[in-house]
């Protein structure tokens, strides 16, 4: 990347981003992804089975991108992560093929939910050592299986004590414990479950080992208006109340910066947005947003 | 008390939706105005938020029901509410304990690494153990009516699904193979049974999870359960078709909450389910109306703040109506949608969960009483 000396928040080659629902998870991954392809090759991988993440930026018009290289998009299934996997490890196709057909290893995989997820670990990290300049944004399940997803490396040592799978989820792991390697990101919202989550998931984060980038707080409002404004809007009763409104959730948003701060937490600030629809000029303010939290002009 | 949703006559209410739309607290806010109007109910909460477990009292260990206090809620004679919290991991390790036949195969079963493998974590569990609690609960009838929420779902079908694929688990051709002698398995099985078999065990040593025997003893440990068990998840499949259950779908209006939500009514149609309700929860207010800002006597700088911010508040409540349109498209028409309205913070006492409770009114929007 270009601009390794002037990023304000260290980044890592992949970037993990995870949140409560609502909190815009898919369109910060979207439009980080942007964002940084401004700067160098990027690769968006999207774990989420609606594909909101890959949706969102490929719905925007190539000449509205403003970027100097196309990114790169994957989408990762559980189940094509175990068939890839079983046809490396089983020398032979055809019985790698008939292993994946019979239903007892469909009762082993079942029995082991943590494989397929781990699989998908090992995908990354493959793909990070493949391209080792490219940033690469994954679009993760929200907090919670995300940071079961973390957690399955050091399970799936434990439950194969010696062997291939072991070897590789000792390398896995040590993968998403590297800080220069993989970090996570963590959408949230000025709104009190949303903020516990993005704490609480930071103190998991560290439990595990895995670098925490920053916390992405979205949508955040602007007062708008005075104290002394809200003052002459008597009468103006509907008015009053929306005012009130935008006051109290520009308040919200700086106490929330606040309690973040006070985590311990890098902040990335995006604004909210007032528009119907998100389209193509909406994903470049928050591009822009992000572009300028996280480089230094 | 709202008359929003009416509960007379119905004895179960599973409140179904998308993670992170509030699900949680709608359900204990239907459940407390239900006594507060003189029921006896239950509910059951999956995972609530600390502010609810004070509001509730659930506190520390809470899978029995606990008695919630309902004082200075005039609550009509009669009414009682009672919470506990889903333990999933328990509830299994009841499941398991009640069905097993003997002590040595219960502990052979819940020592087992493929046990604990699938109590924390196969999709569903938890899922299927709030079934079965409920009807625990159920049968007990110690409640008029119960209130359960649900885990937060990867996919929409994992809760509806989750009593038959335990069954396909328990039951499934895989189980008899792994757990079959080596006599027997000439006589039941084919070729590629036997095939499939040898493949699995090139996979465990090449893998060193050396799985097979603790799969095989996990299956020999089930023997003479599945019969209990089968009964349970039929009768489960059978509560969720019974007439005195509705079926609620919690959501928001924002667009991807309301992909998910259409994902939930097509897996419930697809399953013969009947829909009973959809609640969008946090819908905001609507935007006053813009000529009463020309009339007022304010200064011009003002009035012009005044403007930005309702056409800020319009085109937010313009996204909202889009989502609500594109829903109550995908929905059958007799399904009725109630709205909850946005709170300024999670309710913090009985007081403010009743107060949210009372603002679920019937929506209206738009054409919307096609």
């Amino acid at each position: 990347m270009t601009a390794e000396a002037s990023q304000k928040i260290k980044l890592p080659r992949v970037i993990f981003v995870t949140g409560k629902g609502g909190t815009g998870k898919s369109t910060v991954a979207a439009a980080l992804a942007l964002a940084l392809a401004r700067h160098g090759p990027v690769t968006l991988i999207d774990l989420d089975r609606r594909r909101s993440a890959i949706k969102a930026v490929s719905a925007i018009p190539d000449a509205a991108r403003r970027v100097d290289h196309p990114v790169e998009m994957v989408a990762l299934t559980a189940q094509g992560e175990l068939e890839a996997f079983i046809e490396r490890i089983v020398p032979l196709k055809m019985i790698a093929r008939r292993m994946l057909q019979s239903p007892t290893f469909g009762f082993v995989t079942t029995a082991l939910p943590g494989l397929e997820a781990f699989l998908i670990l090992e995908r990354i990290r493959i793909a990070n050592e493949a391209a080792a300049d490219r940033v690469i944004v994954v679009d993760a399940p929200a907090t919670g299986g995300a940071l079961e997803l973390l957690k399955v490396p050091a399970g799936v040592q434990r439950l194969a004590p010696i062997g291939t799978l072991h070897r590789l989820a000792a390398e896995v792991e040590k993968f998403i414990q590297a800080a220069a390697r993989f970090g996570v990101l963590l959408t949230t919202r000025a709104e009190e479950l949303a903020l516990r989550e993005a704490i609480d998931a930071s103190a998991a984060l560290s439990a595990l080992g895995v670098g925490c980038i920053a916390a992405v707080l979205n949508e955040c409002e602007t007062a708008l208006f005075a104290e002394e404004d809200l003052a002459k809007l008597t009468g103006l009763d509907g008015h009053l109340r929306l005012a009130q409104a935008r006051r109290h959730a520009a308040d919200s948003a700086v106490q929330a910066r606040r309690q973040l701060h006070h985590a311990g937490l890098h902040l990335l600030t995006l604004p909210m947005l007032y528009c119907p629809a998100l389209t193509a000029a909406e994903f470049e303010v928050l591009a822009n947003n992000l572009d300028e939290g996280l480089f230094a002009r | 008390m709202s008359a929003a949703l009416d509960l007379a006559g119905y004895r179960l209410v599973i409140c179904l939706g998308p993670g992170g739309v509030g699900k949680t607290t709608f359900s204990a806010g239907l459940a407390l105005e239900a006594a507060i109007g003189g029921r006896r109910v239950d509910v059951m909460t999956i995972d609530p938020a600390p502010r609810l477990i004070d509001a509730l009292g659930l506190e520390g260990d809470a899978a029995e029901p606990r008695v919630v206090d309902l004082d200075g809620l005039r609550a009509e004679a009669g009414g009682q509410l009672r919470a506990s919290r889903l333990d999933p991991k328990r509830t299994f390790d009841d499941l398991i304990a009640r069905h097993a036949p003997s002590a040595a195969a219960r502990d052979a079963i819940l020592a087992g690494r493929i046990y604990q493998n699938l109590s924390n974590a196969l999709a569903g569990v938890a899922d299927y153990m709030a079934m079965e609690r409920v009807l625990g609960l159920y049968r007990e009838g110690a409640a008029e009516l119960i209130v359960l929420d649900t885990p937060p779902a990867h996919e929409a079908l994992d809760f509806l699904d989750a009593p038959r694929r335990m069954l396909e688990l328990m039951g499934s051709r895989a189980v008899a193979l792994l757990s079959a002698s080596r006599s027997l398995m000439r006589t039941r099985f084919g070729v590629l049974d036997l095939a499939a078999r040898a493949v699995l065990a090139a996979f465990d040593r090449l893998t060193g999870l050396h799985l097979l025997a603790d799969v095989q003893a996990f299956v020999g440990g089930f023997d003479g359960m599945y019969e209990g068990f089968a009964v349970r998840a039929a009768a489960a499949e059978e509560l969720l078709r019974d007439p005195a259950t509705l079926i609620v779908l919690v959501t928001t209006a924002e667009q991807e909450r309301v992909a998910q939500a259409q994902e939930f009514v097509g897996a419930l149609s697809d399953r013969g389910l009947h829909l009973g309700a959809v609640a969008v929860n946090r819908l905001m207010d609507a935007v006053p109306d813009a000529t009463a800002i020309a009339r007022a006597k304010l200064p011009a700088v003002l009035k012009r703040k005044l403007r930005r911010n309702l056409a800020n508040f319009t085109a937010l409540k313009n996204r909202e109506l889009i989502a609500l349109e594109a829903l109550r498209a995908s929905l059958p028409p007799a399904v009725p949608i109630i709205a909850a309205a946005e709170l300024k913070r999670e309710p913090r006492s009985l007081k403010e969960l009743a107060a949210f409770a009372g603002s679920f009114a019937t929506h209206e929007g738009g054409d919307g009483s096609r």
